[in-house]
């Protein structure tokens, strides 16, 4: 959800397809992960930043919809996850910043260890099966 | 619902519109910024920044899903609209046609953009509030001029499928090249409508 594999056949230029049934339903979740890992760190963070974070960090292999990061986290704080804060961007405009809270932090626990558990999952199956 | 809770949801949700909107614009002016720095022109850069972020209202109405407010029944009647044409030229893998060729065989290079005018929305179309995607089929000639155009995806038959083919017709490229030498291809080139 949310996510999307640059080279994904449905989109070519990664533009024009946020709703391709590919790479959608094994990604599903684990925008939520990321973000929280992303903020972990203790940086307080606008989206645009945490985008950049998420495609740096795996090397330009997960590719956010960027207006898809912005329900994510309004629906994280809603949920107690992140909290945010008006402050101004590097652009000098009017951003919101956001924060993981401690119930954030235990969240981040709880699916890390349930991703971890699902790919050693599917790691075993490929391997062995 | 009494007079004055309806009023205060009202702003309420007037405030949180005003959060969306800068929240949103904050993150494409930091794209815009970032692509300017690395090279593109003003153009590219905000059609670029429109096409990683997707559709604004969609962006939106999930943020208002997200903290239970209704989304809104009629779409506001003032908007400020940037028409933007993501400079998209999709190129076409498939066989060699008759006068002209196609990219991904018999050496065939794709043309190069070189010039590429935005197309105007169309009163009607603002309106409407219609968004969204025209794609076109056009063959780049030797002289980077677009010939034989054809709507591939039409949104708006009489208004911004005629924008589109308006501005793709004003389009220049470097034409594409088959051994070094320029030749006639075929091209998809995508145009996006967005209003915000």
């Amino acid at each position: 959800m949310g996510l999307r594999s640059p080279h994904s056949p449905h989109s070519p230029h990664g533009a024009h397809s946020p709703h391709s049934p590919h790479s959608k339903d094994h990604l599903l979740g684990t925008l939520d992960l990321l973000v929280l890992r992303v903020l972990v760190g203790g940086s307080t963070l606008h989206g645009y930043a945490i985008t950049a974070r998420i495609v740096t960090t795996s090397r330009e292999t997960l590719q956010v919809e960027e207006g898809s990061l912005y329900p994510a986290l309004h629906r994280m704080e809603e949920a107690g996850w992140v909290r945010s804060t008006w402050g101004l961007s590097e652009n000098k405009r009017r951003a919101r910043f956001y924060t993981i809270t401690a119930r954030g932090r235990r969240h981040l626990a709880d699916i890390e260890e349930a991703w971890t558990k699902h790919v050693d999952a599917v790691t075993r199956v490929l391997r062995h099966a | 619902m009494s007079f004055l809770t309806r009023w205060l949801n009202r702003l309420r949700r007037g405030a949180w519109e005003r959060d969306f909107d800068d929240e949103v614009r904050a993150h494409l002016d930091l794209r815009v910024s970032d692509n300017l720095r690395a090279g593109m022109t003003q153009e590219e850069a905000e059609a670029d920044a429109f096409r990683r972020f997707g559709s604004v209202e969609e962006a939106k109405g999930g943020m208002r899903r997200a903290r239970g407010l209704p989304q809104p029944s009629r779409r506001p009647a003032f908007v400020v609209l940037a028409a933007v044409a993501a400079a998209i030229v999709v190129t076409i893998l498939v066989q060699r046609g008759p006068s002209y060729y196609r990219v991904g065989e018999d050496n065939v290079e794709s043309p190069q953009v070189v010039s590429n005018p935005r197309p105007q929305y169309t009163a009607e179309a603002m309106q409407a509030q219609l968004q969204g995607r025209v794609a076109l089929e056009c063959v780049v000639q030797t002289d980077g001029v677009c010939t034989d155009l054809r709507v591939v995806e039409s949104l708006d038959p009489a208004g911004l499928d005629e924008q589109a083919a308006a501005a793709l017709r004003q389009w220049r490229f470097e034409p594409g090249r088959r051994n070094g030498d320029p030749v006639p291809v075929l091209v998809n080139v995508e145009f996006m409508f967005t209003l915000r």
